[in-house]
């Protein structure tokens, strides 16, 4: 994890050196650039003029003390906007990401064990749907619908957090999330069933079976238990995804998160806070995919011995 | 007396055409694509022309999808659209097909410092939200169709990269291929002519699949208006205009019909690799 | 009057149901299994002795089933028809891993990985008995010492990874054993196995046959094997019982063609260097392109023009010793 990380942040780095943007306008606050006769002296006090790995490293160390730099393009700081909009991302992404595993997990179980009966074949069906609807289509149908027609939902928009109670914020953050469980739904549906199928046919399987215990608990304590690994492996693999897919999303319900930082980015420039939003996403995530990890080998006796 | 022996490949086929949905979505694939080759023979609009005296028509008898805010035949744009759309998905998947085609081939067979580097850079990339970096690359290099399929090749080369690996780890032990090796064949020979033909099939599911992820990723990026410039025509530019709340509320048309047909056109070719892969891949 | 059968099977057919087709894969099948006694089933690869014993017991993949006929399972004088029972129905778990036990061919694949070799154990006593996981305990342990597991105090909390396949194999073994079932189902127990490990193997099912007075089948593809451990044998091609008799009448009196030619291919100690093991010619045929007539027809030597049509007698040759063929004459097995 922290190898892959030094690794990102290299990438970003060079990245930033390659854009076209003079470093030191995004090294220090604004107000402290503005006087052009101390910019050179700033610049040589600042290291700017030393090679690239020394400045790398100077940079990363920055980083550790909390210090990500200034926006280019309205001289705020990165961290603030960072520490900002990176919760309501993540709100959305995390909510996301547990409503869709429960629901993806426990219909791919009833589909597996019920297998070619109606609720596999829906659920089959409905999955190859999810994954090849778009979603701001459905976004804007979910708007048009339950947003404008029926009034039952805002159109877009997030309560500031800690200003109103959590009730009071739900409404905002129904339609969304609802997007994007969609497609993360299907992929996990179709991925749990499969696996479980896989393992129903394991020869383990058969000998707890032999031994007249109750199918519950063949299907609980034997298929559910060997399948939830790679179900949970195939959950971080679309983490990146789904903080991706929020890009959208944000986009369509005016979500302040980091997703609309980076296109906001994008768009106008900035590219010291994408790459620094990019950093900071990528960070979590891969701190998240280390707890699965964790949680794999937990689960797999194999793993937790070598 | 004796049937006749089919071939896999027969078997195959015929597996693929027992699969009803699958055909639906190949005759569909097939329909959408026809009608966007055939654009110029099936509307005489042309999907730039501007007309200021018919802007935002509902649908009717001329405009059968109705007119945009700049008196542009929708149905045309629709249909000219598509082909870009799918133009970059089809140009997407195979260049990342082929990179990781090749990628993986070098590291499978050759191993060692290679594979690892490969290896490691391809994990990198799968952890890094892929939107996020395809955003970051247009804002580096820019935007247009050209770009965005190079983009696509660079950043999702992955998947086909570790199945091709895979096949190749595995294969470079058969028997048949030490055989060979002990013939003398050059690695090219043992490459193209012995472990390749193994591994397509796969490969040529996901590339079906793929297609379908890249008209929707392509769609989106043009949708919030950072993919395809809004000159061009594709499904995703074409409903960039249904950003603002009022075209969703009272321009149904803008934004409606190329949703469908785009939700179609993947929809099918989904049932189609779903197919393909229940036919040539049965083990995933 | 059928006090000394346990195991009765009659006429049991059993298929899969592959692409909406419905293939048969065992037909007809019977056989009886008395109390401590060892059936061998044999047969080559396919012939669906597996398909056999897993339809007794109902334990078919998903897309299997019983077509027809009944096998009875017999205790204190009762009957019980496991075929007609529910699949995974209270009835018949209550016979599965209490009354007959079953040991699996391939040991490595056979445990769950994610559970201690002990707990897996322990689940079949705790099922039956409603035993706790405490009481439990020291009885695996002790089943665990019999079967020749070395410091089985330790070993009951290991997980499968850190046995061996002969180690493994034992603990499928304790799982068949440990809640003193009467008849234990043993599929191909040795074929994943090294050639040492296999003896090993093979001697403590004889011993818990002899020490224990356990019923057994055996099904194999090993001939040598068949003559060490069976009483009775039933030898199976493409489906079908095609002889069935006790082991004398099978190894002195071969009087299938299929049955003699299987014995002419195990090699003896003491033969003849120079001449070659016979192997058995042709190919075996696909289930799907079999026509009328006998099903080995197509390989054997003394095949003729009524082998090719119709049904093939099931003939008693004398003391139920049973060939399913037009001759009744034995083979000279060493010609």
């Amino acid at each position: 994890m922290i190898p892959m990380m030094l690794l990102i942040s290299a990438l970003v780095f060079f990245a930033l050196e390659l854009a076209p943007v003079d470093p030191i306008s995004y090294m220090v606050s604004p107000d402290m650039s503005m006087d052009s006769a101390n910019l050179e002296a700033l610049r040589e006090s600042l290291g700017l003029n030393d090679p690239a790995y020394i400045r790398y490293f100077r940079w990363l160390g920055n980083i550790f003390k909390g210090d990500f730099g200034y926006s280019i393009v309205d001289g705020s700081s990165i961290s603030r906007i960072i520490a900002l909009k990176l919760p309501a991302t993540f709100e959305l992404a995390l909510g996301a990401l547990i409503l869709s595993s429960v629901l993806g997990i426990a219909l791919g179980i009833v589909s597996a064990i019920r297998q070619n009966g109606i609720i596999d074949y829906v659920s089959r069906f409905l999955g190859v749907v999810g994954v090849s609807l778009p979603q701001f289509f459905v976004a804007i149908i979910i708007v048009q619908l339950f947003a404008v027609k029926l009034g039952w939902f805002p159109t877009g928009g997030r309560e500031v957090y800690g200003a109103v109670t959590f009730w009071d914020r739900l409404p905002n953050l129904v339609l969304p999330l609802v997007t994007m469980i969609l497609s993360m739904t299907a992929v996990l549906v179709r991925y749990t069933r499969n696996t479980m199928l896989d393992v129903m046919s394991k020869d383990y399987v058969k000998t707890a079976r032999s031994t007249g215990i109750a199918e519950w608990k063949v299907y609980i304590k034997h298929v559910f238990r060997n399948a939830m690994g790679p179900v949970l492996v195939i959950i971080v693999f679309r983490l990146p995804m789904l903080i991706g897919g929020s890009v959208v999303i944000e986009s369509v319900f005016a979500w302040p998160g980091i997703g609309s930082v980076i296109l906001g980015g994008v768009s106008t420039g900035d590219y010291p806070v994408v790459m620094m939003s990019t950093l900071m996403t990528s960070a979590v995530i891969l701190f998240a995919s280390f707890l699965v990890d964790l949680l794999t080998a937990m689960l797999d006796p194999r793993v937790r011995f070598e | 007396m004796k049937t006749k022996v089919k071939s896999p490949l027969q078997k195959k086929i015929e597996k693929l055409i027992a699969n009803r949905l699958a055909i639906m979505g190949f005759v569909l694939v097939l329909i959408i694509l026809l009608a966007c080759i055939a654009a110029p023979i099936i509307t005489d609009f042309d999907p730039r022309e501007i007309d200021y005296g018919a802007i935002l028509q509902a649908p009717s008898k001329e405009h059968i999808m109705g007119t945009d805010k700049l008196g542009r035949d929708v149905f045309s744009r629709v249909l000219y659209g598509g082909r870009t759309s799918i133009y970059i998905g089809v140009a997407a998947s195979l260049s990342g097909a082929l990179l990781g085609l090749v990628m993986g081939a070098l590291a499978g067979y050759f191993g060692g410092r290679i594979d690892s580097l490969f290896t490691r850079l391809s994990e990198i990339m799968l952890t890094f939200p892929n939107m996020i970096l395809i955003l970051v690359l247009t804002a580096i290099i820019g935007r247009g169709v050209g770009v965005l399929i190079f983009i696509y090749a660079i950043t999702g080369w992955m998947t086909p990269y570790r199945m091709i690996r895979s096949s190749f780890l595995s294969l470079r032990e058969e028997t048949y291929v030490e055989v060979a090796r002990s013939f003398g064949f050059s690695d090219a020979r043992i490459i193209f002519n012995h472990i390749l033909p193994n591994t397509l099939s796969p490969l040529m599911v996901t590339a079906t699949t793929n297609v379908a992820t890249y008209i929707l990723n392509e769609a989106g990026l043009s949708f919030i208006g950072v993919g395809i410039p809004i000159q061009i025509p594709t499904w995703g530019s074409i409903m960039n205009a249904a950003k603002s709340i009022d075209v969703v509320t009272s321009y149904w048309w803008l934004w409606l019909f190329p949703g469908v047909i785009l939700s179609l056109f993947v929809l099918a070719v989904n049932f189609l690799g779903d197919g393909l892969r229940d036919a040539f891949d049965p083990k995933q | 009057m059928q006090t000394d059968i346990i195991l009765k099977v009659e006429n049991l057919s059993a298929g899969f149901t592959v692409d909406k087709k419905e293939i048969t894969i065992t037909k007809g099948v019977s056989f009886e299994v008395h109390r401590g006694k060892t059936l061998a089933i044999v047969g080559e690869s396919g012939c669906g002795k597996s398909v056999t014993v897993h339809s007794v017991m109902q334990l078919l993949p998903r897309n299997g089933k019983i077509v027809s006929g009944k096998a009875t399972y017999f205790k204190d004088g009762k009957a019980y028809e496991l075929s007609s029972m529910e699949r995974y129905g209270k009835e018949l778990r209550a016979i599965r891993g209490a009354e007959i036990g079953m040991v699996f061919q391939d040991p490595m694949s056979s445990l769950n990985p994610v559970y201690t070799v002990g707990a897996q154990v322990s689940a079949n006593l705790i099922e039956h008995f409603k035993m706790s996981k405490k009481e439990a305990r020291p009885k695996v342990v002790e089943m665990f010492g019999k079967l020749g597991i070395p410091d089985p105090e330790r070993r009951f909390d290991q997980y499968p990874h850190e046995f061996s396949g002969g180690m493994k194999q034992r603990v499928m073994i304790a799982i068949a054993m440990i809640c003193n079932p009467q008849l234990i189902i043993a599929d191909e127990p040795t074929t994943a196995l090294d050639v040492t490990i296999q003896a090993q193997i093979i001697d403590l099912m004889k011993s818990l046959q002899v020490e224990y007075g356990k019923s057994i089948i055996l099904i194999t593809h090993n001939m040598g094997l068949v003559a060490e451990m069976a009483d009775d044998v039933a030898v199976m091609y493409m489906g079908r019982v095609v002889e069935y008799g006790s082991v004398e009448d099978i190894f002195h009196n071969p009087t299938h063609p299929y049955t003699a030619a299987l014995l002419r291919s195990v090699p003896q100690l003491g033969m003849d260097r120079t001449k070659d093991l016979d192997t058995i010619r042709g190919m075996t045929p696909n289930p799907s392109e079999l026509g009328e007539g006998c099903e080995f027809a197509g390989r054997c030597d003394f095949c003729t023009e009524s082998c090719k049509k119709g049904l093939m007698p099931y003939n008693d040759i004398g003391g139920g010793h049973m060939v399913r063929c037009i001759r009744t004459e034995g083979v000279d097995g060493n010609e």
